[in-house]
């Protein structure tokens, strides 16, 4: 036992200290000369706040109740830290680029800056904080008792409840004043706390070396080597009873993995307080090596406590009562100010992170809703954020202190630790979600984080704060009005499992759940995008590309009076006189409204993210810029470059699809081409040709009748008559050219009328009935339309009629040849079919013989025609509407069949 | 460069996963009550000689990845094919 005055003076002696280091650590920074306190060393021994007291008393009572159980809780930061390339190097550099200043600032800044999940984000880490604050107070308290000697049993029986609370209450004052006058001097830059960590890396030795001291002292000087201690049947009963390597296992591991991520202390020390990345290097083996050092003596003295000391001894206690019990009072002393150590350091960082959300996400938005709040003065915003985080301070102790006093002083520490290690993991799916997945949105965080701290509290928090009411009890044992389905520590029936594993297990799903259907069923807004890309993307691109892509103005005294309140008349006199905007130094003072440029803008929204968070400080900026609009084509623009490649090969592949088709056209066209050269070819040497014989049989007859002098007058008139034939059919052949070609352009012109078709069915087969008869061809008419009208040209329509037929007259060489016309009316069309008994039209040529000048071969030299007439005809049939087509008909003759519409 | 990144970042990777392997059941479970070595319960040992691997591998690849990158020249400017 120990005088509490030695004890009390030692403890102040020890913060003096700590104070003078701070301070010095200051003073060093101030003058540049950081090289030791950003060192990796420095950066490492930082992290280990992650071992508090909770380390320091109760991992060693949870190794005397549990066995190895304690040992999940520091190999879970060890797989994070070992795994530091997956997951942390990408944090930090997301906090380094964004000026992140706490973990509910990373959440509001990757969801689109929002004010709502910032807001949520603080609640969440204040309310599952509390508990890791009271256990810390409870720590303090236990542990001055045994060395006072105020237990004299080594247990912790509620005895003196009253004395306790009441030094609890003290304990938590002085805490608030340490921590207020070590966190909240001054406003940093980028919330990096030189003073402070160097502090705590001062206080990490010291508690690694008290802890490996009591531990040496135990395994060599009480006992005989570890040996004789863990083969001690005391202990390995206690390792056998039960299976540790369950489920409660595998939860511990995640469970401290997610917390090394995820407390705001630890967010605060890994990330806000890293300056670049051999430091993270550094701290990914030699943080392990801190958990393993610390963790090595855990076992032996939890063996040697249950070995040595009275069997209702506390196990919590452990390292204090037994250097106590051996009468090693200064060990004993070192042990306190060790665990001491632990508790301070993490009041005091979590306090800091903690006052920092408050102030920054939950005072400051308020404040700038407040049109009465008077913020004219130059460092009034300033002013407000220190007076803010001193007060957040006061109350975050203050709630630590009520949740000791409402818990009944919890229970076993461990137990206490683990409630706050489960509150904070529900910022675990936002963050991973944040950093590797493009689509999730602020709807899903805030869904996720909703539900998942909703489940925790109901399922784990609350149950802890048991018994202090008749409600809560009766509550927890029969469920709320007594559905028992509803019992927090049996949700849904899920009976049977530990009460921790229940609840993270449902308040993780129901996270998890709800986080991916909310970023599923919600679209993101641009700046949420942007952000997202940001994060993402963090390797991809340089800091701060994002500047190019919102567009916005303000003026400069605008924002050099915004800047003298939230930083200050020196710091923004030092950023407005070095900023060279639109090419020229701004006169400080000077009466000029010139307009700063967006890239300036977005600088020194980033300089006071770094003060008063992303949110608050987006939302100050906006209220003096004008104009702001983040464009699509901006964000498109930014958007993954490996969605760019495939982008990029897309267009390819679409573009050479493209190419293809084009060539195929081409080909497709040059073929068209090739053929029309050729028709045109053809048709030259058939016009040719069929003007060529008129033409010789005119010369020849021309000739004879200018040589000639003795061709008698009959003669002549005979030659006249050929040649004026011949004339009238180079004439025909000349008119029936330039019709073909007129139609071809549709230059026709036709004159419509409605006629009956009979009638003009009839004057074209009396136009042809003279040459029938001299063909000795007889024409059968048959069919009953008399009555049918159809809307054509008449005079067209006849010559197409006289086309067809005049050709199945010609042609025909059959012994008796006959022509056969029937029309009829078929599907609201009016068609006639002629058909002969001739020769008939080879299969082959059933389409060419459409073809301009085309006359079968065999027939084409002794019968008269151009060679235009079905090819006319077909067109004419078409601009009516029908169409003229050759069928196969009877036995041998061929069958034309005109349809035209009837109406 | 990123190629000889990625490979560190590989085998970080494979550590990682490999921590997490002998740390959970099944794997824990084989040490778990298999006697004593040197009155040490062999389910300590493992542990805390696993630990010691892990953390010993990390320094290594820590300092691999360090010497390699300072080795490196320059990185060439890259030619951006996408646009």
């Amino acid at each position: 036992m120990l005088s509490s005055q030695l004890v009390l003076s030692t403890s102040f002696a020890y913060v003096a200290f700590l104070f003078l280091i701070a301070f010095l650590s200051d003073r060093a920074s101030k003058s540049g000369s950081t090289g030791l306190l950003q060192s990796p060393l420095v950066y490492t021994l930082s992290i280990s706040i992650y071992c508090t007291s909770w380390t320091f008393y109760g991992a060693v009572g949870s190794a005397g109740r549990n066995g190895l159980e304690f040992v999940a809780i520091y190999l879970g930061p060890t797989m994070v830290f070992v795994g530091w390339w997956w997951f942390l190097r990408k944090l930090v550099k997301i906090g380094r680029n964004q000026r992140v200043t706490s973990i509910a600032d990373l959440i509001s800044s990757r969801y689109g800056k929002s004010t709502t999940l910032a807001v949520l984000a603080t609640l969440i880490a204040v309310v599952g904080t509390t508990p890791y604050i009271a256990l810390q107070l409870k720590a303090v308290i236990s542990s001055l008792e045994v060395i006072t000697g105020a237990t004299e049993t080594f247990t912790a029986t509620p005895d003196n409840f009253d004395a306790r609370i009441r030094t609890a209450f003290w304990v938590a004052t002085g805490m608030a004043i340490f921590t207020i006058l070590f966190g909240t001097r001054n406003v940093d830059a980028n919330e990096r706390h030189h003073g402070v960590v160097a502090a705590i890396a001062v206080e990490a030795i010291v508690k690694l070396v008290a802890l490996l001291a009591v531990g040496m002292y135990v395994v060599f000087a009480i006992a005989d080597g570890p040996g004789e201690l863990l083969s001690n049947p005391r202990i390995t009963e206690v390792m056998n009873t039960k299976n540790v390597f369950g489920e409660r296992w595998i939860t511990l591991t995640f469970l401290a993995a997610a917390a090394i991520i995820c407390l705001p202390r630890q967010f605060h020390v890994t990330v806000v307080e890293n300056s670049d990345d051999k430091q993270l290097k550094t701290a990914a083996w030699m943080f392990p090596l801190y958990l393993f050092l610390i963790s090595l003596f855990i076992l032996p003295i939890a063996a040697a406590g249950l070995m040595f000391l009275p069997a209702n001894a506390n196990p919590d206690m452990f390292v204090l009562t037994l250097p106590l019990a051996n009468g090693q009072g200064g060990l004993a002393l070192l042990a306190f100010i060790g665990g001491f150590s632990s508790a301070t350091s993490m009041v005091v960082v979590a306090s800091i992170a903690l006052s920092t959300m408050v102030s920054n996400h939950i005072v400051m938005p308020i404040a700038l809703r407040l049109p009465w709040l008077p913020m004219d003065a130059s460092g009034d915003v300033k002013r407000l954020i220190l007076l803010s985080r001193r007060f957040s301070i006061c109350l975050i102790l203050g709630l630590g202190f009520l949740y000791y006093l409402f818990s009944h002083e919890g229970g076993a520490l461990a137990s206490m630790g683990l409630i706050a290690f489960a509150g904070v993991a529900q910022f675990l799916p936002s963050i991973i979600g944040g950093l590797f997945w493009r689509n999730a949105t602020a709807r899903g965080a805030i869904l996720g984080l909703l539900g998942g701290f909703a489940a925790w509290a109901y399922t784990l928090f609350l149950p802890s704060l048991a018994g202090t009411a008749e409600i809560t009890a009766s509550l927890i044992t029969n469920g709320p009005w007594g559905i028992g389905w509803l019992k927090p520590e049996a949700l849904f029936g899920l009976e049977g499992t530990d009460p921790l594993v229940h609840a993270v297990a449902w308040s993780m799903s129901i996270n998890v759940i709800l986080y991916v259907i909310g970023s599923l069923f919600s679209d993101a807004k641009p700046l949420e995008r942007l952000q997202a890309t940001l994060f993402v993307d963090v390797f991809k691109r340089d800091t701060g590309s994002e500047i190019q892509f919102i567009e916005r103005s303000a003026t400069t005294s605008d924002l050099f009076t915004l800047a003298q309140r939230v930083l200050g008349r020196d710091e923004a006199s030092k950023i407005f006189g070095a900023e060279p905007v639109e090419g020229h130094n701004i006169e400080i003072g000077a009466e000029t409204s010139l307009i700063s440029s967006p890239e300036f803008i977005a600088r020194l929204e980033r300089r006071f993210a770094g003060n008063v968070g992303a949110a608050s400080a987006r939302a100050l900026i906006s209220r003096v810029v004008t104009g702001e609009r983040i464009t699509f084509d901006a964000v498109m623009k930014i958007v993954d470059e490996a969605q760019q490649v495939i982008e990029y090969s897309h267009q390819l592949e679409e573009k050479s699809t493209e190419l293809e088709q084009t060539a195929s056209q081409l080909r497709d066209a040059n073929e068209q081409l090739t053929q029309i050269d050729q028709q045109k070819d053809d048709f030259l040497s058939q016009v040719s040709h069929e003007m060529r014989t008129p033409m010789t049989s005119i010369r020849s007859f021309s000739d004879i009748l200018s040589n000639a002098d003795d061709l008698g007058d009959e003669q002549s008139q005979r030659y006249l008559g050929i040649i004026s034939n011949e004339s009238e059919r180079l004439t025909r052949l000349l008119d029936e050219i330039l019709e073909a070609n007129r139609l071809e352009r549709g230059e026709l012109t036709l004159n419509i009328e409605t006629v009956h078709a009979d009638e003009v069915l009839a004057r074209g087969i009396d136009t042809c009935q003279g040459l029938a008869n001299q063909s000795g061809v007889s024409i059968r008419r048959s069919g009953n339309t008399e009555q049918i009208m159809v809307s054509v040209d008449p005079d067209r329509l006849c010559q197409i009629f006289i086309n067809i037929l005049s050709n199945a007259i010609k042609y025909n060489s059959s012994t008796e040849p006959i022509v056969d016309i029937k029309s009829y009316i078929t599907g609201g069309n009016y068609v006639v079919e002629f058909t002969d008994n001739g020769p008939g039209v080879p299969v082959a040529d059933g389409e060419r013989i459409f073809g301009k000048f085309t006359r079968l071969e065999a027939s084409a030299s002794d019968r008269p025609g151009s060679g235009l007439g079905l090819s006319i005809g077909r067109e004419l049939a078409r601009k009516f509407g029908g169409d003229l087509r050759l069928v196969s008909g009877p036995d041998t003759g061929a069958r034309f069949v005109l349809t035209v519409p009837a109406v | 460069m990123n190629g000889l990144k990625q490979k560190f970042g590989d085998m970080q990777a494979i550590v990682t996963v490999v921590a997490v392997l002998l740390m959970m059941p099944p794997i824990i479970l084989i040490f778990n009550g298999a006697g004593f070595i040197n009155q040490i319960p062999v389910v300590v040992a493992f542990i805390f000689g696993a630990w010691l691997v892990l953390i010993v591998l990390t320094w290594w690849l820590v300092r691999l990845s360090d010497d390699k990158t300072d080795e490196l020249p320059p990185p060439a400017p890259s030619v951006d094919t996408a646009r």
